[in-house]
């Protein structure tokens, strides 16, 4: 999920550890990356989607290491410590995002035998200008989290190892860039694959080492003694901040082309489980990482800063090898996101912008190359963006939850409802960013999202009762 | 006057929804109901979790492997 990682302070782990990890894992990505990249035809579909191709395995994986974001591992324990229960339930309702998709994901790939990106989709259900709304959407949504995840390695790397913000950040963004600009698609999903069992196994690891230090049933005394709220099933804000989490993640992956992307690049016949699967792998994520928030409330640690309470317990009660397991997850976890991001962010500017807007006549080998330059370019743009380390702008990307919000109705009624209304699509987006934002600033930020979906699915079914269409689904086969 | 069809009145429900509870919570007074977890039961959340996980490896290992000896990986 897009969350945003915060300061930290102390490095956990001694710099020769570090950099032989960071030496050992960039290399064996990039290498893998390339090789993969070998395989298959060589064309246009190859490079961005795999081939169309893809097994039920990866499928799952892909889609799990790319909503496993640094923040995972880090903000959950911290929603763990701050909130309890609900904390590290509010987090993993996020999942639900993947698991409501899946049945659409069906649907898409059905219709869309040949679609490349969700803007195609936009594009060819509502028209021109719908999809620049959704452009706009997608593109301050990809932008926010492409640089907040390149300002996160940065700043987490450096909290966790001592490396200064640039190099971590330069490391980062270099090795997630030259394996997706080499291999496309089938280096992302093939990482992704291996960087999802390396941070399901070594979190598992984490948890029972720490577990055994500190067993349940002297949690539940310390928790029941000290801090009985953070047990209360019925916390009323919990609740709220839960759905919200769970709309915000719907609007992400909804709009999004990372899981457009998935869709298209999976075999038909997978398609549904692995979305179903991967969210709820997903969802045990942040449930386990919470859990170690709880010991750290229960064992009363001293943190120096709160969001760097998952090192700081797996240092405390395992020694510098928790700090090195640490190390791994938070790195596989920045990798599998910033390269999913890349790749797909990159599908859908060579399609939708540079393909079907500017030039129709690109021929397949040209159409790959402009996937490479973009490839390239969002690299060096989220280089260049990140370089100020703003740490400020962290909060930006919480705004977005307003934005992608809007966007969940319009997509579900354009997949299903032939008489969905265009214009009802426009305004149901603009209007429903306008209010989630309002509410933001001025009622809560829990409330983005709800109020943004809420409008958005008012404006857009009433605009489709008063005026409907009839949309013949064929349309959306040249896609 | 045409009726509306169920699936807007479905969206329409849930938009309604989406707002109330915002503002249930503006009114809710500021006694909270409580229900503590018992042991049992952070037990089954927490144990479950971690099984979850483990077993989440396990599942995407055996997919993997049925589907490399299929050749169906890619």
């Amino acid at each position: 999920m897009a969350f945003v990682p915060l300061l930290a302070v102390q490095p956990f782990l001694a710099p020769g550890i570090a950099w032989a990890l960071v030496v050992i894992f960039s290399v064996l990505w990039i290498a893998l990356g390339v090789s993969w990249g070998r395989r298959g035809s060589g064309d246009a579909d190859d490079y961005m989607l795999a081939g169309r191709n893809i097994g039920l395995a990866l499928s799952t994986a892909t889609l799990m290491a790319s909503w496993v974001t640094g923040n995972t591992t880090l903000l959950a324990p911290e929603f763990g410590y701050r909130n309890g229960l609900w904390g590290m339930f509010s987090y993993a309702l996020a999942g639900l995002g993947l698991v409501l998709f899946a049945p659409l994901a069906l649907r898409i790939k059905t219709l869309m035998p040949k679609g490349r990106t969700s803007g195609d989709f936009i594009r060819l259900r509502y028209g021109r200008a719908a999809w620049w709304v959704f452009m706009v959407i997608t593109a301050i949504y990809t932008l926010g989290f492409l640089v907040t995840q390149a300002m996160g390695a940065g700043i987490l790397l450096e909290a966790l190892s001592g490396f200064d913000y640039r190099l971590g950040m330069v490391v980062v963004i270099g090795v997630s860039t030259i394996y997706t600009l080499y291999g496309g698609m089938r280096a992302v999903v093939g990482t992704d694959f291996i960087q999802s069992l390396l941070i399901m196994g070594l979190l598992v690891l984490v948890a029972v080492l720490a577990l055994q230090q500190f067993p349940v049933q002297e949690l539940h005394r310390e928790l029941a003694a000290q801090h009985p709220e953070r047990l209360n099933l019925l916390l009323p804000a919990g609740l709220l901040i839960a759905w919200n989490s769970a709309l915000f993640s719907m609007g992400e992956v909804f709009h999004n082309n990372i899981w457009w992307s998935r869709v298209f690049s999976s075999r038909a016949s997978v398609v549904f489980a692995s979305f179903v699967l991967g969210g709820l792998a997903w969802m045990t994520v942040p449930l386990v990482t919470g859990s170690i928030g709880l010991v750290a409330l229960a064992q009363a640690v001293e943190l120096p800063q709160v969001n760097m309470l998952f090192p700081v317990v797996a240092s405390q009660l395992l020694g510098a090898g928790g700090a090195a397991l640490v190390f791994v997850v938070v790195f596989a976890s920045l990798t599998s996101t910033l390269d999913s991001l890349l790749a797909s962010t990159a599908d859908l500017v060579a399609e939708d912008v540079v393909f079907k807007l500017l030039n129709p006549n690109l021929s397949d080998a040209q159409l790959r190359q402009a996937t490479r330059l973009v490839v390239l370019g969002l690299g060096l743009l989220t280089l260049l963006l990140s370089w100020p380390r703003l740490d400020s702008l962290a909060s930006v990307l919480f705004f977005t939850g307003a934005l992608v919000a809007s966007t969940i109705w319009p997509v579900a009624y354009g997949l299903y409802w032939p008489s969905a209304n265009r214009w009802a699509a426009i305004a149901a987006m603009v209007s429903g960013s306008a209010v989630g934002l309002g509410a933001y600033v001025l009622i809560a930020p829990y409330c983005a999202a709800l109020l943004s979906a809420a409008v958005s699915a008012v404006v857009m079914a009433v605009g489709t009762q008063l005026q409907p269409e009839r949309f013949n689904w064929l349309t959306l086969k040249e896609g | 006057m045409k009726r509306w069809s169920l699936k807007t009145r479905v969206a329409l429900a849930a938009a309604g929804l989406a707002v109330a509870l915002p503002a249930a919570r503006a009114a809710q007074s500021t006694d909270s109901p409580r229900w503590l977890v018992d042991l049992p039961l952070l037990r089954l959340v927490i144990y479950g979790s971690v099984a979850g996980l483990a077993l989440s490896v396990l599942v995407l290992l055996l997919i993997w492997w049925n589907e490399w000896r299929r050749g169906d990986v890619w």
